[in-house]
């Protein structure tokens, strides 16, 4: 029977549904978290009766075939990239982009990664970091006598100097941004990389057209909504006993067929 | 003298199909803009020569109830709902298809596509790309988008006359299959939401339990078939 086929991809499809659910809500408090969300499409249709296929030698026609869908498949699981909340943390070296774009990171391969968690810190050269030692590009050495480090909206480190009246730039974040953002292939770690789907990644300075501000001394929280992901897991849960409902009914039907004498 | 048997089956072969189909409604119940189908069932007559009528149950077509889903909001933007009767127009490498599912992505060039990778088209029915240095899309509730600075341009939004000959393909795909399709006037869409599947729960598990129930019936009426035969097997060369 199809229905048996039919219904396991109907149950393997609310398992994946949970798992991405339950990814969102362990990462409610994961510092600049996009959460995620299963796409479902209807899988291929089998044709039983063709629309159109004459009906008698008059000439009529069947006006609506029949055709057999044979279940459902995860056409995608994309991230949802809307802005996170905005938490201040009186902390430095945290920065939140309010709006588009990424920081970029220096990973030890060699290669750049990009990231939403402006939770930096500095290393032993003065150099500003991520929480795992990475480089944030374009690398900024901040003096070790600065009195302070000021982060303005558009991206400019500027510090105190003891001594000095002026503040002094020492160097300028920027932002990377992406026509598809979700086409970035995640890490883990926060970190994202480029990819075919993601396209090349255009790099500007924090508050140009198509760019988003920073924010100093706050980070940008996940975009998780619980109310939202606790309405969807009961929707999966009670969607996957039906699907399993089905099958039980399938099978009674087939063990009826059996008894036949 | 079969007759009754072959009745017997003929409802448990359309019974079987119409399992398969409330299956696949119910594992499509969180598809995107998945619309439910139901069978059609007539009575299919077969002429007797000695005058008596036999009716068979035939699956006869099916009807898909195009109701338009729950609209949910999902914050994103290119998250598309049509609310009334109407389909996006999408090119595909077989042709222009139409769909109700509104979750479209950029590509790595910045043209709209569907899930597939298959391209939205506009009012002229050309692919639509956007503008990197403008990423803000802002659709309007008649389709307007805008493509950064100035320029804008529409959706194609089209229907047709009897939706139901529009053929599945997956992927939320129907294929005109020969309809004409028509630009259609007067719908709205919501931008940051999505199409539910319309999908009725209780109408495909009640009807599931009806099923069930008259297959279980069918296998009765058979089973009393075959002990008749059995019965006039055993009985009839002790009649004379």
């Amino acid at each position: 029977m199809r229905a048996l086929g039919t219904a396991s991809t109907g149950m393997l499809a609310q398992q994946l549904n949970v798992d991405v659910i339950s990814n969102n809500i362990a990462n409610m408090t994961t510092t600049g978290f996009k959460r995620q969300r299963a796409e479902f499409q209807d899988l291929l249709y089998q044709d039983m009766r063709r629309a159109g296929a004459s009906s008698s030698d008059a000439g009529t026609i069947v006006p609506s075939g029949i055709q057999i869908g044979v279940g459902v498949k995860t056409a995608s699981v994309y991230r949802i990239t809307d802005q996170g909340g905005l938490e201040a943390t009186g902390n430095d070296f945290d920065l939140a982009i309010q709006g588009d774009g990424y920081f970029r990171v220096l990973l030890p391969s060699g290669e750049e990664a990009y990231t939403r968690a402006g939770s930096f810190q500095m290393s032993p050269n003065g150099e500003l970091v991520t929480q795992d030692g990475f480089t944030v590009l374009p690398a900024i050495t901040v003096p070790q006598d600065a009195l302070s480090v000021t982060v303005n909206s558009s991206g400019e480190v500027q510090v105190a100097l003891d001594g000095q009246v002026n503040l002094q730039t020492v160097g300028q974040i920027d932002l990377a941004i992406f026509f598809n953002e979700a086409g970035l292939q995640p890490q883990g770690d926060n970190l994202f990389k480029e990819s075919t789907a993601s396209g090349a990644p255009s790099i500007g300075v924090p508050g140009s057209t198509g760019f988003g501000t920073l924010r100093q001394r706050y980070l940008e929280t996940s975009n998780v909504n619980a109310v939202g992901e606790i309405t969807s897991l009961i929707t999966a849960q009670r969607a996957y006993e039906m699907n399993s409902k089905v099958i039980t009914t399938a099978d009674e039907m087939m063990s009826t067929t059996n008894q036949l004498k | 003298m079969e007759n009754a048997i072959y009745i017997g089956l003929s409802q448990q072969m359309a019974l079987r199909r119409h399992m398969d189909i409330t299956a696949n409604n119910l594992a499509n119940m969180t598809t995107t803009a998945f619309k439910s189908v139901a069978p059609v069932f007539q009575e299919f007559l077969s002429d007797e020569k000695q005058g008596t009528e036999i009716s068979f149950v035939q699956d006869y077509g099916m009807y898909h109830d195009k109701s338009v889903g729950q609209i949910t909001g999902t914050g994103r933007p290119l998250d598309l709902a049509i609310s009334g009767d109407g389909f996006f127009s999408v090119q595909t490498d077989a042709g222009v298809r139409y769909t109700r599912n509104g979750n479209f992505k950029l590509d790595a060039e910045g043209f709209i596509t569907t899930n597939s990778g298959d391209f939205l088209l506009d009012e002229t029915g050309a692919t639509i790309q956007m503008d990197l240095a403008n990423p803000d899309i802002e659709v309007a509730a008649d389709g307007t988008i805008n493509l950064g600075g100035q320029q804008s341009t529409k959706l194609e939004l089209m229907k047709f006359e009897n939706d139901q000959l529009l053929k599945q393909e997956g992927n939320g795909y129907f294929n005109p299959d020969g309809a004409e399709a028509e630009p259609v006037e007067g719908i709205k869409i919501l931008q940051g939401s999505l199409e539910g599947s319309n999908v009725n729960a209780i109408l495909e598990m009640t009807s599931m339990i009806e099923i069930m129930r008259s297959y279980t019936s069918a296998q009765k009426l058979l089973d009393a078939e075959h002990d008749m035969q059995m019965k006039t097997i055993e009985e009839l060369p002790s009649m004379n």
